[in-house]
């Protein structure tokens, strides 16, 4: 049983994910752009944060450098993930201190609920 | 003293300063060794004939008697050795011992009493007498010419062989000694011997002709006008036979009218020197006063001879036009003190260029070519306004202010006129003055033609190089531009293929919702469908990343983040991903797989490479099985993914790997969607991540994939 936040601009995305993880009794926060998702994250304090890079009003990478700052939100392992894969924003996230970088064409909701379990054991 | 004395003495001086000239000068070879004895010979028989004119009683007169015919026993020897040896032989040693045998043998004689000389006699007037013994006639008479005789021989036949240089110098030894020999045996030796003893001087003096030209052929070793030297030595021969003969015959003939009794022979041949030195020392002082005199009353005479080869110097100097008419007309018109000086270069019936020293200003107005038309149509030429008579010529020429026209013309072509002005001290054109220029017109003509072609060379290749920088600046925009476009597709590709994930991965992630039961219960019918979709839509997300691979490769950007990963777990994902294009299908998929194999690379390019290859066997093989195995061999991992799908024709082998190529064209009605690059795709990831890939295949029956990446290094 864990608090995951995802960070999710796309709707449809966000829910697929909700599904699935709420499906397996986690409790899903869902924030649509990244002003919200860093807020959510300091007021929540979840035990996973999936973040994406694209969104609006404040990039993912933007959130997780602000969420490295604040110290309650420092140590919550933070999962990158992003269809613009590319070598210098994977390469930044990963500077940022994000845990992991996924590229979310290749990912099944199955695989990421994997990898999210696998921190939670943690 | 007496003056045939003072001659000898003279002589002797010379010899010596020549020697000592030869001495110092030449190099120290054998063969100019074997010449300084000559020379050495000579210096002794002149002071030996000194002091034997000079010796007061008959003793003394004795003794340089004998050394009077001792020293010249050396001269041929030192010469016949010289012959041997130049210019560079070696001397046969029995020769050598030979000739100085003979030599000390004759120089014995000499000495000897009543061998060679017998005595003297000093009459009360004239020359003193010699008596010769036994051994003048019958060897002293032989030694001398034949042993001049043999070393002639011998420098003849080397004068055929050797190189230019040398023949010169063997040239100029023997034309002196032939021109000094033929007096001195004449005076000296012949003529003694028949008891006439007035002229057994001469050949000390000649002699030093002889070695005035051996000196000058071997110290200065570069001989320049050798012909101008020959022709000189002829013709001054020639002069002074003539010149002799005539006083000679005149003295004795007027001697005779005159005088009424014989003339002495020691007049005639004073005389006969004298008006020598009269006729040689004539030319040289004529020049000397005239250079003097002219100095003085003529500061306006220039040398023509000097003035040319000075101009000719200027405009073979250089071949810009400009510099060219200036440099030179500012010399010539100093030099023959003329006011004004211009050239004009004609072309097309046209005045082109108007040319002119540095201080004057030069205009094309001031010339009209209808006046420069008469000129250049005239036949007479140079023009010079004072020589032509009243006319349209001498009207054109007044005109334009000119004085002198030499028409610049190249076969029939006039390229240009050479015009000037009047002389500064008023005076008409001197012959001089119109000698130089008849010479230096056609000479300059080519000069100016030479700077002419130059100049349009230069021209040419101006233009040229502005050609090729406008060319080299158009493809530098247009590669600008390219560039550019290059840059906003790789852009446009990148941006694009990110949209277009973006909704790929919402439905992917949707259907399998659905399928995996999270939405609730769905028919069987219903997840067919789904199945189809969930399919058609993965394979829509690997040809975009398809395309943003491409686009990466392309720009140079494709980038390797390596580590070290193991492979199971992947092949497990892969393998479980890719199981949806087996529904509907019998075809059987097995894999295997060492355990535990770690590589060194980029992981999700290895991910990529292996959902494209075995993806690509699952998709092309309809019946059948496709079994993938991975196994470590040589320091690489080898993937090998082998299928039961038609085989590749031999010829579509090679064209597999290259960018948008696809086989399906023998795979008549199989043909499969797909963007042809795959293939491309993985091999250059592979090869960028020290993999490779290759296939086997037999048409019709199946085809095995390979390929490989390196194994993680061993650490310790």
């Amino acid at each position: 049983m864990g608090k995951i936040l995802i960070v999710e601009d796309d709707p449809l995305i966000g829910k697929v994910y909700a599904t699935r993880l709420s499906a397996d009794k986690h409790q899903v926060i869902l924030a649509d752009n990244g002003e919200s998702g860093l807020k959510a994250a300091k007021e929540n304090l979840p035990d996973v944060i999936i973040l994406d890079i694209m969104m609006p009003k404040m990039s993912g990478l933007e959130v997780l450098a602000e969420l490295k700052k604040f110290p309650g939100t420092a140590k919550i392992p933070v999962i990158v993930y992003s269809n613009l894969a590319r070598e210098n924003e994977i390469a930044q996230a990963k500077k940022l201190g994000a845990i992991e970088f996924l590229a979310k064409a290749n990912l099944t909701p199955q695989q990421l609920v994997n990898k999210i379990e696998s921190y939670i054991k943690k | 003293m007496d003056f045939i004395s003072i001659l000898v003495f003279t002589s002797l001086v010379l010899n010596i300063l020549l020697g000592m000239v030869f001495y110092s000068r030449a190099p120290r070879k054998k063969a100019y060794f074997a010449f300084e004895f000559t020379i050495f010979g000579i210096i002794g028989w002149c002071l030996s004939m000194f002091f034997y004119r000079e010796a007061p009683d008959i003793f003394t007169t004795l003794f340089w008697v004998k050394m009077l015919y001792l020293f010249p026993t050396f001269i041929p020897a030192g010469f016949i050795l010289f012959g041997i040896l130049f210019p560079n032989y070696k001397l046969n040693k029995l020769y050598f011992i030979f000739i100085v045998l003979l030599n000390l043998l004759m120089g014995f004689l000499c000495l000897w009493p009543r061998a060679v000389i017998t005595g003297v006699a000093i009459p009360p007037t004239g020359e003193k007498i010699i008596y010769f013994g036994w051994a003048y006639y019958y060897l002293y008479l032989f030694y001398i010419p034949l042993l001049f005789m043999l070393s002639y021989l011998i420098l003849f036949k080397k004068f055929r062989h050797e190189t230019p240089l040398v023949r010169q110098q063997i040239l100029y030894v023997l034309m002196g000694l032939t021109g000094a020999s033929t007096f001195g045996i004449t005076s000296n030796l012949i003529l003694p011997t028949f008891g006439y003893f007035k002229l057994n001087w001469l050949g000390q003096v000649t002699l030093f002709f002889w070695v005035g030209c051996a000196t000058y052929a071997i110290v200065k070793h570069r001989l320049i006008n050798i012909r101008l030297v020959v022709a000189r030595t002829v013709s001054y021969t020639f002069l002074m036979f003539v010149l002799s003969t005539f006083y000679i015959f005149s003295l004795f003939s007027l001697g005779k009218l005159f005088y009424q009794e014989n003339v002495t022979s020691l007049q005639i041949i004073i005389n006969v020197f004298l008006s020598l030195i009269v006729a040689f020392t004539f030319q040289p002082l004529r020049r000397f006063l005239e250079k003097i005199t002219d100095k003085i009353f003529f500061h306006d005479r220039y040398n023509t001879e000097e003035l040319l080869s000075e101009l000719t110097g200027i405009i073979s100097s250089t071949l810009i036009l400009k510099n060219l008419v200036q440099s030179s007309l500012n010399r010539l018109l100093t030099k023959t003190k003329i006011e004004k000086g211009t050239l004009l270069l004609l072309e097309h019936n046209t005045i082109k260029e108007v040319l002119q020293t540095k201080t004057e200003i030069a205009t094309t107005e001031k010339f009209n070519y209808a006046d420069i038309e008469i000129l250049i149509n005239s036949v007479r030429q140079p023009l010079i306004l004072d020589e032509l008579p009243e006319g349209s010529r001498k009207e054109a020429l007044r005109k334009i202010g000119y004085y002198f026209v030499g028409k610049l013309q190249v076969k029939e072509k006039v390229i240009g006129l050479l015009l000037l002005g009047e002389k500064l001290s008023g005076d008409i054109y001197s012959s001089q003055d119109i000698e130089l220029l008849t010479i230096l017109a056609p000479q300059f003509t080519v000069a100016i033609e030479n700077a002419l072609a130059y100049q349009k060379i230069q021209k040419f290749s101006e233009t040229l190089k502005l050609e090729v920088d406008h060319a080299t600046e158009e493809l530098r925009h247009t590669n600008e531009k390219l560039r550019q476009v290059s840059s906003l597709k790789d852009e446009f590709v990148s941006l694009t293929s990110h949209e277009l994930r973006t909704p790929l991965t919402a439905i992917a992630g949707s259907i399998s919702t659905v399928l995996d039961g999270y939405a609730g219960e769905i028919d069987k019918k219903a997840k067919e469908f789904l199945d189809g979709a969930y399919n058609e839509n993965l394979r829509l997300i690997r040809l975009v990343n398809n395309l943003l691979n491409i686009s990466r490769i392309e720009s140079g950007r494709l980038k390797f983040n390596f580590t070290d990963f193991e492979l199971g777990p992947i092949i497990d994902e892969v393998s479980e991903n890719l199981k949806s294009e087996l529904v509907g299908k019998k075809v059987t998929y097995v894999y295997s797989y060492e355990p535990k194999l770690v590589v060194t690379a980029d992981q999700d390019k290895a991910r990529e490479i292996i959902i494209n290859i075995v993806g690509n066997a699952l998709k092309y093989t309809d019946q059948g099985s496709v079994s993938f195995t991975v196994s470590s061999q040589n320091g690489f991992v080898l993937f090998s993914i082998q299928d039961t799908g038609h085989g590749i024709h031999p010829e579509d082998q090679l064209k597999l790997f290259k960018k948008f190529e696809r086989v399906d064209s023998h795979d008549t009605g199989m043909a499969k969607g797909g963007t042809g690059l795959g293939l491309y795709i993985c091999r250059t990831l592979l090869e960028g991540m020290g993999g490779d890939i290759w296939l086997k295949s037999e048409y019709g029956k199946g085809t095995t994939f390979y390929f490989i990446l390196p194994l993680k290094l061993a650490k310790n």
